[in-house]
């Protein structure tokens, strides 16, 4: 498709953000998020959380956007991940993750790009950042 | 660790066609590797695989049901995907402790496995972040 990136045009320092710039937080995502997460359960375990608060790992939903801007070809995969959750993220809370690329390298023949996220909450409080190691997808 | 955490039990999920594309929908990560077979079978995987991030969802999950809020409040992860996981894969989930972070956070390593072997490596903590 026309409209991929090629890894050659990303460059070091280059910030992307999530378009519409925020993720609101509401109870429905987190509730589909927590089901998604349990019930592939075969084997023990369960959320502890009261209503109306995330699992930290809805951190991935809401680094999406700041992701997609990326604009990367079809079949690109994860490598690495790294998450710091700084504090809890609840329904309502309005979110906005700047991701920067900050390296790109190439090995056995696969393009690789590391990229930072922050994000922060309506109040500018930060509440995740993040640092993902990805698989650029073949350019046809 | 302390001697107030419990052990860290043995977590497992299943993975279907039908999960991925459900966390497909829900997290906004439409990549056709993961939804569309026919996009899947020309990569060097052959076929659909789950998102790297469905696993994370697992850890999660089960560092949540293992320290309870204290996962919530402050802590990290990181990880390395080692190998797919494919629909129909069972995810076996298992940590053990390890040494506490330079922050004074209390630290396990996680290992995730599916029938293939590991998936996923790595640690998470939990406490004051540095």
């Amino acid at each position: 498709m026309a409209d991929w990136r090629k890894y050659s045009d990303l460059n070091i320092g280059e910030t992307f953000l999530a378009s519409p710039p925020s993720y609101v937080v509401t109870p429905e995502v987190i509730a589909a998020y927590d089901e998604i997460s349990t019930s592939s359960m075969t084997v023990s375990g369960g959320r502890t959380r009261g209503r109306g608060i995330a699992s930290p790992m809805l951190a991935a939903l809401y680094i999406r956007g700041a992701q997609n801007g990326l604009k990367g070809p079809p079949g690109g995969i994860h490598a690495k991940q790294h998450f710091t959750f700084l504090m809890p993220v609840v329904a309502g809370d309005e979110l906005f993750t700047v991701l920067a690329i900050k390296e790109k390298f190439e090995k056995n023949g696969r393009n690789f790009l590391v990229c930072e996220t922050e994000t922060k909450n309506q109040r500018g409080d930060r509440v995740a950042v993040g640092r993902i190691t990805s698989i650029w997808g073949k350019e046809a | 660790m302390t001697s107030s955490s419990p052990l860290f039990p043995e977590f497992r999920h299943r993975v279907s066609q039908e999960l991925i594309d459900r966390y497909a929908r829900v997290s906004g990560d439409l990549n056709p590797l993961h939804i569309d077979p026919e996009f899947a079978a020309t990569t060097h995987f052959g076929r659909t695989i789950a998102h790297g991030m469905m696993a994370l969802a697992f850890v999660s999950n089960a560092m949540e049901a293992w320290v309870g809020s204290r996962w919530i409040e402050s802590s990290f992860i990181d990880v390395t995907f080692l190998a797919p996981v494919f629909p129909g894969d069972e995810i076996t989930i298992t940590g053990a402790c390890a040494e506490s972070d330079e922050a004074g956070g209390e630290a396990i390593s996680i290992r995730c496995r599916t029938g293939s072997g590991d998936v996923l490596v790595g640690r998470a903590s939990i406490g004051p972040q540095a």
